[in-house]
């Protein structure tokens, strides 16, 4: 029996039986998974068969938190949500925030497993133990905010937390996110996979306290974080006030703000469209998760114009997939992009960079109006952009073509169509031109699902934080090892513990794994150390590698898109920046070695057995796969 | 020899804008160019941009890339500085 921080039950629900069953959850996998995406990571490879469907019945969904959510450690109510993902066919797993995670825990569970697909369309209320599979045929359709309002007011309870998909999910978009509140399990397209179990939507409510193991332990772990986000040089108040579209800032002194489908990073300007004067002047409020003390998500509204009364929260992806990247040039279509994405339940990136792949189509020629219903897709059509976002997510007329990712309408389109796909092993690339950003590039290459900015993000080249060590952002030699680092660090830290992922970079960089390990041991007492909550991280990672293993991912799936490897950027200040095959092959090299996998990216039995992951090792080694 | 500035933030605020054309001598190194900026903007950019002014020692969160490249790489504030080069000032951000 763990003393604290985890609830100690995980809820496992049928949605083909409608029947559901709860188990205790075994101390060893909270002390070698820690919670979060190691849950959801361990459930996935263990229980849904290699191969599978992703939007068939045998795919599961895992919503899983961990030990701090729900206390009162700041920013920590994070949550996974894993299964495999339709868009890649890799590991799925994205994180969200705000209130769901930590009501999750109040209700009493650390995770919950759903399996099966439902005969109609349903939703799950979970309240206090108890858990119910109710129709939701008058759902089906909805928006996500109307689904969330809707349920709340069925079931007159405004203290509901509510996780559902949009049109988007039930549609089956592998472009589909999963939405609570305002916030998103955005990306790889689970939403599809809940959408493909006829699960319109989850209700949590709970009043039961996460109970702390070690109060005097828990309350200095958690000082000291404090004081750290308190002595940040960033975190107040600027990044209180401005949230993350400082990075805008960044990328454009960094010359890393990818435009125009890649073609013109460093040469678009952010300035006096998309930068941080012009999201000031839109923002209305803050607004909190569940014990934040910082409150970076901006709430905006378009105050003139066409598309006045529009409100949002556009983070700094945001500002790049619907704005550098689109081109367009006026933060007000971009406010409403972001509106329409969450209503309808699309991923903002992969809607947003899927539009630029088709403008840039279309500015080649290679698809024309007769191909577009008309629309004049051309860089910076703000109109064309919403209109395309609301096509996709509804799989209408051309919409559908595109409803899939870059990957899949490259394949659709066919001919030379691939060449300008921005995409890792189908997931498409976030705001960061990695030509000039090379341990970025290399997570975003190696990264269990794909082109993930938030599984290995190199905060020491994008802002220069110089932990655990400073690095040139150019370089090559070095970065296999810090991408290790910042694979397994992060995971453990923001996808496991959880903790936001802002924190990791603004406040606790140099003492990340130390402050993880006394916060999870104070809330649980579980006593680890910060090398075996560094191991937890790699475990994770080399557990995710494995599903992608079983899943016929090789080393020729780490690989950047063709125009980041062939085309230099052509201005600002990472002007003549790319990454060469044989620069990637050399970064792969040393990221394997220090991984501990073989040199064409295979894992090896030693390195699993190290790990404990011996079960994994003899299954690999059946299939002939290590 | 003409130098391309540019900064974001509260560094831009203070010296009025993002992006500066200045002039130096030739053979001027980085750190000459931050006691020409302390000259002319005076206590409120040492606030946002200095730990010591003399020796002259950047806060620890705050870099100076010319031409792309952080000059902790190159040769810190001693980095000699060309025509045409530009030089950015970053205070410390976050997110993303």
């Amino acid at each position: 029996m763990i003393a604290g921080g985890y609830t100690g039950r995980i809820l496992r629900a049928n949605l083909t039986t409608k029947t559901f069953a709860e188990e205790t959850l075994d101390e060893r996998l909270a002390r070698e998974y820690i919670g979060g995406a190691g849950f959801g990571i361990y459930y996935l490879y263990h229980e849904v068969p290699a191969k599978a469907d992703p939007l068939g019945p045998e795919n599961k969904l895992i919503f899983a938190s961990g030990p701090l959510c729900g206390t009162d450690a700041p920013c920590a109510s994070r949550m996974s949500v894993t299964g495999k993902s339709p868009l890649t066919g890799a590991v799925g797993m994205a994180m969200t925030g705000g209130h769901f995670p930590a009501e999750l825990k109040f209700a009493g569970y650390d995770a919950m497993i759903i399996e099966g697909v439902a005969d109609e369309p349903t939703y799950l209320l979970i309240k206090n133990g108890k858990v119910l599979f109710r129709n939701a045929r008058h759902l089906w359709g909805m928006s996500s905010f109307d689904c969330q309002h809707f349920i709340k007011n069925e079931l007159k309870d405004e203290g509901l937390r509510i996780a559902c998909i949009g049109p988007a999910g039930e549609n089956l978009s592998r472009l589909a996110a999963i939405i609570n509140e305002r916030h998103a399990a955005g990306r790889k397209g689970l939403g599809a996979v809940m959408g493909s179990k006829n699960l319109k939507a989850i209700a949590v409510r709970g009043d039961d306290p996460v109970p702390i193991a070690d109060k005097e332990a828990f309350t200095k772990a958690k000082t000291r974080m404090l004081k750290a986000m308190k002595e940040s040089p960033v975190l107040y108040p600027a990044f209180a006030k401005l949230g993350t579209p400082m990075v805008v800032e960044a990328s454009w002194g960094l010359g890393t703000l990818p435009a125009k489908n890649w073609t013109a990073t460093g040469e678009w300007s952010p300035n006096g469209r998309i930068d941080v004067e012009s999201n000031d002047k839109h923002r209305v409020t803050n607004e909190y998760c569940y014990q934040c003390p910082v409150g970076c998500s901006q709430l905006k509204m378009v105050r003139g114009g066409k598309h006045k009364g529009a409100v949002s929260v556009p983070e700094f992806e945001s500002m790049y997939c619907f704005g550098s990247h689109t081109g367009v040039e006026s933060l007000d279509p971009i406010i409403l992009a972001d509106r329409i994405c969450d209503e309808l339940g699309i991923d903002s990136i992969s809607a947003g960079v899927t539009v630029g792949f088709a403008m840039e189509l279309f500015e080649r020629g290679i698809i024309t109006a007769k191909d577009t219903d008309g629309l004049e897709l051309k860089f910076g059509n703000g109109d064309a952009m919403v209109e395309m976002i609301r096509k996709m997510a509804m799989k209408e007329g051309f919409g559908a073509l595109f409803a899939d990712g870059v990957r899949a309408a490259a394949e659709r389109i066919g001919g030379d169509a691939g060449l300008y796909a921005q995409h890792v092993k189908g997931l498409e690339m976030p705001g960061y031109d990695v030509r000039g950003l090379k341990a970025h590039g290399l997570s975003l290459a190696t990264a269990y699902t794909g082109a993930d900015h938030n599984r290995g993000y190199a905060f020491q080249e994008v802002f220069g934080i110089p932990e655990p060590y400073p690095v040139d952002r150019f370089a090559i030699e070095g970065k296999g090892k810090l991408t290790r680092w910042n694979q397994d660090a992060r995971c453990v830290t923001c996808d496991c513990a959880p903790m936001c992922a802002f924190l990791m970079d603004m406040a606790v960089p140099g003492i990340a794994l130390e402050n993880t390990a006394d916060l999870v041991n104070g809330v649980s007492g579980l006593g680890l150390t910060p090398r075996e909550v560094e191991l937890a991280g790699e475990r994770v990672n080399n557990l995710a590698k494995a599903f992608n293993t079983r899943e016929g991912f090789t080393r020729a799936d780490d690989i950047l898109p063709a125009r980041l490897m062939t085309e230099p950027i052509k201005e600002g200040a990472s002007k003549g920046q790319y990454i060469p095959q044989e620069d990637l092959d050399s970064m792969l090299d040393e990221y394997y070695e220090d991984r501990g996998w073989t040199k064409d990216g295979r894992l090896t039995k030693g390195k699993l057995e190290e790990l404990n992951l011996r079960v994994v090792a003899e299954e690999l080694a059946r299939a002939g796969l290590i | 020899m003409r130098l391309h500035v540019r900064s974001v933030l509260d560094v831009a605020h203070v010296l009025g804008g993002k992006e500066h054309i200045l002039d130096m001598d030739e053979g001027a190194a980085v750190g000459g160019l931050i006691s020409l900026l302390l000259a002319r903007y005076g206590d409120p950019l040492e606030a946002l941009l200095l730990q010591s002014r003399d020796p002259m020692e950047l806060l620890p969160h705050v870099k100076v890339y010319v031409n792309g490249r952080g000059v902790d790489f190159i040769d810190g504030l001693y980095t000699a500085l060309r025509d045409g080069d530009d030089v950015l000032l970053m205070p410390q951000i976050g997110g993303g």
